[in-house]
């Protein structure tokens, strides 16, 4: 019966063990969703665009330079090269992907996309002020030029902000770093 | 129950702690499992065209007008996302500059009110059911062509929000085209009392009021602080006056309810209700107007009455309002007005050539209660209304709900539903103001425009568009519609 009740008693303690892991992990990364692989509702190939095509990140981020917002291109404006740019290569190979892409537009949908990167509501990650001071884009979402499909590089938690507004990444960077920079 | 248990030291407790210990792992294994797992999707959905001019998280500022009552305000609406999210005043507006009272604030709450309608509403079986804008049309249309066959157009009434600008005329320009009366100007929150003095006064409904000119202020029921009249420019002429190192007036309130007004006068006199006319009068020395009775009647002491007196004598240039709401409001505005006259504050503290347009198209409630008259005697075939609420706001012994009922079939352009679109057999709503083209004049020499600051929320149409598509349908008035929309008539 004493055993028991003692068995039992230790629950308490272990809830207590693993909401202080949860505050821990919050700042050591553990919890963010680092190399989580998503499947999109079409496969979009960055490598093709960017380094094949030589498009520039804010062809279609166009506003990555001037909101908080860095800007998702509206349908239109993949449909700009994919109303001629044909599901097709003209070696008779598929383009993954463009059936689909044409298909959304010509029902008038937009594309569902899967959120991968995010910060939580409480912190204000505003795009320009970072591409403005020339940060490269490649230094928190990783070489996407290279990935065929995108996934989360950095943990985007609070130790990792602040390791940068110390001036502590390659090249370094220096910003102000109290709470109200980023928490406001 | 507990006590049974009580005694039993060694099994009751501990099982009560077991069980809890074992609800409590559950819990915290649930939570955990639940609350950490990482596979919640969300999904960011792009545009399908991108609106031009626009950045994402990026505002945009629009200037247009306030509708929100008749003074009409400039506004700065802040837009993101294609969302008007803040309402500020126009700077550079010259009635208001910059500021905005609450009303006009809370004009977001209209424009994303929950209730609002869908799209147009037609009664079938008793019952406002959803129709498309063409069935709706259609049936307007039809309806128009049997009033208009059968010669009775000329007793259809169309009630309209009190408003200046451009539509006014466009309105009864229409309604002239149908054969139909021009239409009643109805203003739940105007002092008609109040303007019908002034234009018997002054000959202008509302002349601008010079607070800031004024070395003593009295208010007779006028709460200028919250709302009555002209809000905001009187309100910001007020704070200038105050403002004064030197030379701001003393703020005397008369009034049997301290109101906004009152709390922030230097002096409250508390009177009776319906006793103003005795105090103004006794004032002015009128005829057979003495201070010791009109102190009687207003219970207010002898000694006060006469320092006011002397006070209002000995200083000037002075301000007198009537604000009054009792049965004799009319009287007791047009004595005040004659004591404006008599101590030379015409032109100085009150300038009817500076006058605020906002009342001008004003109807009279003699006009309001001929339009109830027939409407209860059964002559009225057809009836408007748009952007008034009159069962809602008249008196309820005005037997406007009972009067609407006898009218063959009641047109609706509300954009929520309320007390009288309920009652309406078809409801054609409007656009928000901050959704439609239009235009306001301030005072007559400020004209204020209005522009929309971001696309409908639901599927509504701008009156004027309605009553265009309708003139465009008929024979007899299509000729004098050649623009295809309001906005286009308005740029002419």
């Amino acid at each position: 019966m004493t055993t028991k009740m003692r068995k039992w008693a230790a629950i308490p303690g272990l809830g207590a063990l693993a909401a202080a892991a949860v505050v821990l992990s919050a700042y050591s990364g553990a919890s963010s969703d680092e190399g989580r692989d998503i499947e999109q509702p079409l496969p979009f190939p960055h490598p093709v665009h960017v380094k094949t095509l030589a498009m520039n990140c804010m062809y279609c981020h166009f506003a990555a330079g001037k909101s908080p917002d860095p800007g998702l291109p509206a349908v239109a404006t993949c449909m700009g090269c994919h109303i001629t740019v044909g599901p097709k290569k003209p070696d008779g190979s598929a383009r993954p992907g463009v059936a689909t892409l044409q298909e959304f537009w010509k029902k008038g949908q937009p594309i569902p996309w899967v959120r991968i990167h995010k910060v939580p509501d409480y912190v204000q990650f505003p795009h320009m002020r970072h591409v403005n001071a020339g940060v490269s884009c490649q230094t928190c979402h990783g070489q996407v030029q290279d990935m065929q499909r995108v996934t989360q590089v950095a943990s985007l938690n609070m130790g990792w902000c602040v390791q940068c507004h110390l001036g502590e990444s390659n090249p370094p960077f220096k910003a102000r770093y109290d709470c109200s920079t980023c928490h406001y | 129950m507990s006590s049974s248990k009580e005694p039993n030291g060694a099994t009751g407790p501990g099982g009560t702690r077991r069980e809890f210990l074992k609800i409590l792992g559950a819990t915290t294994a649930t939570t955990a499992a639940i609350g950490c797992s990482s596979d919640r999707v969300e999904r960011l959905i792009p545009y399908l065209n991108h609106p031009d001019e626009t950045v994402p998280g990026v505002s945009t500022y629009y200037a247009t007008t306030c509708r929100e009552c008749a003074v009409a305000c400039g506004l700065i609406a802040e837009t993101r996302d294609g969302r008007t999210i803040k309402l500020e005043g126009n700077p550079a507006h010259p009635l208001n500059r910059g500021a905005l009272c609450a009303r006009g604030q809370a004009a977001l709450q209209g424009l994303y009110n929950p209730d609002r309608y869908r799209g147009p509403m037609l009664r079938r079986n008793n019952r406002l059911e959803p129709v498309t804008w063409d069935q709706a049309l259609q049936a307007l249309a039809q309806k128009l062509g049997e009033v208009r066959s059968a010669g009775r157009a000329g007793d259809a009434v169309f009630i309209n929000a009190s408003e200046t600008g451009s539509f006014p005329a466009f309105l009864d320009e229409w309604l002239t085209g149908f054969g139909m009366p021009t239409h009643l100007s109805y203003d739940a929150l105007a002092d008609i009392s109040a303007v019908a003095a002034n234009r018997q006064s002054y000959g202008v409904s509302w002349p601008a009021l010079r607070f800031s000119e004024a070395k003593l202020i009295v208010s007779v029921g006028a709460d200028f602080l919250d709302g009555w009249g002209a809000t905001v420019p009187q309100q910001l002429d007020f704070a200038d006056a105050r403002a004064k190192i030197e030379g701001a007036p003393r703020l005397v309130y008369i009034g049997s309810r301290r109101s906004l007004t009152g709390l922030n006068a230097d002096e409250w006199i508390p009177c009776k209700p319906g006793s103003e006319l005795a105090i103004v009068n006794a004032l002015s020395g009128a005829a057979g107007a003495s201070l010791d009775q009109a102190a009687q009647a207003a219970g207010v002491p002898a000694a006060t009455l006469q320092r006011l007196g002397r006070e209002w004598a000995a200083t000037k240039p002075s301000l007198m309002l009537a604000g009054v709401t009792t049965a004799n409001a009319m009287t007791v505005a047009l004595a005040v007005n004659a004591l404006n006259q008599a101590a030379g504050n015409v032109g100085v503290t009150i300038r009817p050539a500076e006058a605020i347009s906002a009342f001008d198209t004003l109807s009279s409630p003699a006009e309001i209660a001929e339009a109830l008259g027939r409407m209860n005697e059964g002559r009225v075939p057809l009836l408007f209304v748009r952007n008034a609420n009159p069962i809602f706001t008249l008196p309820k012994s005005g037997k406007f709900a009972e009067a609407l009922a006898k009218v063959a079939f009641k047109v609706s352009f509300s954009s929520y539903p309320d007390e009288t679109s309920e009652l309406c057999d078809l409801v054609l709503p409007d656009h928000h103001p901050l959704e439609s083209w239009g235009d306001a004049q301030a005072t007559a020499t400020v004209m204020s425009l209005q522009q929309p600051t971001m696309d409908p929320v639901f599927s509504t149409r701008a009156t004027a568009d309605v009553l265009i598509t309708l003139a465009k349908a008929n024979q007899t008035t299509a000729a004098q519609y050649p623009a295809p929309d309001y906005r286009s008539f308005l740029i002419g």
